[in-house]
């Protein structure tokens, strides 16, 4: 988006200088910046804009909506993350994820349904303590609930249409290979407050054995609830064909490519028209291609 | 869209928010409510839940649309893909007619989700006033900007907020979304009589009154929407309200919730208040927009 060409330049140069004081993060004890993105000091600066108040400074009236900027998008995170949320606790889920993050990716459109869009980029770019593979699936899972919720759903797929399409995954279904049932481990979580876990032990989050992974899918059904089904790792090899979209003969020569002797190979050879037909009856499917 | 078409609209009497807590509540017992106030952002999605959640609602009730996001006050240019959106949902609703907000909210690539006060100029009154007429235009509906809740006046004022907010729907040819609560919080935190106010604006060009509750810190008061309206701003509303010609009025309560039927019960406090004030009749007031 670019200015309008009829905004009266006062106007604007006061809406730029206000936004830029209210988006600079409030301190742990929700004060302003001392400091205003000019360089010069909030209380001197202010009040060239903003008039005192009956009561309050220059500066401490703007400082009420620096504090519900942050306020209200770090509320917002919490809600959209609600497993990574508990992992760290209010506090520090503020301080240590979500305020940087908004900082570096701060919200770029009317809906804060898009607030945390990039929030699973920005813990694989930034986040580097011990616990960041954790951290990035939590993320990643949350933010497939958040957006599977409103998503668009594609058009849905006729069983006629499986041999004759270019086949797609719905907008609302994700694909995880984890070492552990996060989606488990997140029902648990989510029974109590993030605070309650702060005092307490977390759920037991237990690793499949030494060189197998659980994989999943998490998609919206006919009823607009968000489900999540544990997979065989065949399946999910096949549907990750599918993310780039796929013929189903396309599919069927590279499967005629593999090992004869694989496990994929046998299995797709006896199910394969059994998952697609389950995969269509589950709405996983579509012809239209993302975005 | 002339502002006589006022005639038109409708006075739906009581309503409340439609807001999830009370989902199960709504569908298990279908309570009998006048109508439904519904966030359009919250709506305007491409599917899912929301919009499942939408049209049950609307098989029992009707619906007005509020919206949050316009930020009509914003130095960019008017975002069409948000008016088409916003547009294609009020087909939906059939909302009788829509409102948001006398403010900004954004920059170009920067969205503050706030609904964030504008200098009162008469630079920015024609600004907005133009802004507002298109939006109208374009959205083919009756189009009411609310008076907001501000913490804040700049130094570049030329005028109070009423002659400010009047001055804009007037020259939009535009409605009002009177909130109450508003009013009040703004006075405290910008020290003037809440009845100046009332005394100096079109009344004749109220649709809908906004009721709310605020939480009071001593040197200013916020507009939280978690609380039961206060008694202060109840003895607005007895004022304000039989100076419209009897228009809907709707309680937001947005955090904290209490029961639909406690929530429910609050906002019929606005019925009880009506019954005891005769409104200007209805005519006078389309003549008055002639």
């Amino acid at each position: 988006m670019s200015y309008d060409p009829s905004v009266p330049l006062k106007l604007k140069t006061t809406q730029q200088w206000f936004g830029g004081v209210i988006s600079q993060p409030i301190d742990e004890n929700s004060l302003i910046n001392p400091i205003a993105p000019s360089g010069n000091a909030i209380e001197t600066e202010a009040p060239l804009y903003i008039s005192p108040g009956p009561k309050l400074l220059s500066h401490q009236r703007i400082q009420i909506y620096n504090q519900q900027y942050w306020w209200r998008l770090l509320t917002v995170m919490q809600e959209n993350f609600p497993l990574v949320t508990r992992l760290f606790g209010y506090h520090d889920f503020n301080q240590t994820l979500a305020m940087p993050y908004l900082v570096k990716y701060p919200p770029h459109h009317w809906t804060l349904n898009d607030l945390g869009d990039r929030f699973a980029d920005w813990v694989e770019e930034e986040y580097h303590a011990t616990d960041k593979e954790l951290v990035l699936f939590s993320a990643q899972i949350d933010w497939a609930y958040t957006f599977s919720f409103v998503c668009e759903e594609a058009p849905k797929i006729s069983q006629s249409e499986i041999d004759s399409s270019t086949l797609y995954l719905q907008p609302h279904l994700f694909c995880f290979v984890l070492p552990y049932d996060l989606f488990q481990f997140r029902r648990q979580f989510l029974l109590k407050d993030p605070d309650y876990w702060v005092e307490n032990d977390f759920p037991k989050l237990e690793h499949y054995p030494e060189g197998e992974n659980g994989c999943f899918v998490l998609y919206r059904n006919q009823i607009n609830d968000i489900l999540t089904e544990r997979i065989s790792f065949e399946e999910m090899t096949l549907l990750k064909q599918l993310q780039a979209g796929r013929r189903l003969d396309d599919i069927c020569a590279w499967l005629e490519e593999q090992p004869q002797e694989s496990q994929l190979y046998k299995a797709a050879s006896a199910e394969l028209g059994l998952w697609f037909q389950r995969w269509a009856k589950l709405n996983w499917l579509t012809t239209k291609a993302e975005g | 869209m002339p502002a006589i078409k006022v005639k038109d609209i409708p006075n739906l009497g009581i309503g409340i928010g439609l807001r999830i807590p009370h989902y199960q509540e709504i569908f298990q017992n279908k309570p009998e409510i006048d109508w439904f106030e519904i966030i359009s952002e919250n709506f305007m999605v491409d599917g899912g839940k929301p919009l499942e959640i939408l049209e049950r609602v609307l098989e029992n009730y009707t619906i007005v649309q509020h919206g949050v996001s316009l930020a009509i006050g914003s130095p960019d240019a008017l975002d069409f893909n948000y008016l088409n959106k916003l547009k294609a949902l009020t087909r939906l609703t059939k909302t009788p007619w829509l409102s948001d907000h006398l403010c900004w909210g954004r920059l170009p690539g920067a969205h503050y989700h706030d609904l964030l006060p504008l200098p009162y100029t008469k630079e920015v009154i024609s600004y907005v006033a133009e802004r507002a007429k298109i939006v109208q235009d374009y959205l083919e509906l009756p189009f009411a900007l609310e008076n907001l809740s501000s913490y804040v006046s700049f130094q570049q004022d030329e005028m109070n907020e009423w002659e400010f907010y009047s001055a804009v729907v007037e020259k939009a040819d535009c409605y009002m979304m009177l909130d109450v609560n508003n009013i009040y919080v703004s006075s405290r935190n910008h020290g003037f009589d809440p009845m100046q106010y009332v005394n100096n604006i079109p009344l004749e060009r109220v649709l809908q009154i906004h009721l709310a509750g605020h939480t009071d810190f001593g040197d200013y008061v916020i507009d939280t929407h978690d609380h039961h309206v206060t008694d202060s701003v109840w003895e607005l509303y007895e004022k304000v309200y039989p100076r419209t010609c009897g228009v809907s009025t709707l309680l937001e309560w947005d955090d904290k919730f209490i029961s639909f039927q406690d929530t429910w019960n609050e906002a019929l406090k606005a019925k009880q208040l009506q019954n005891k004030v005769t409104p200007q009749k209805k005519d006078d007031r389309v003549e008055a927009m002639v």
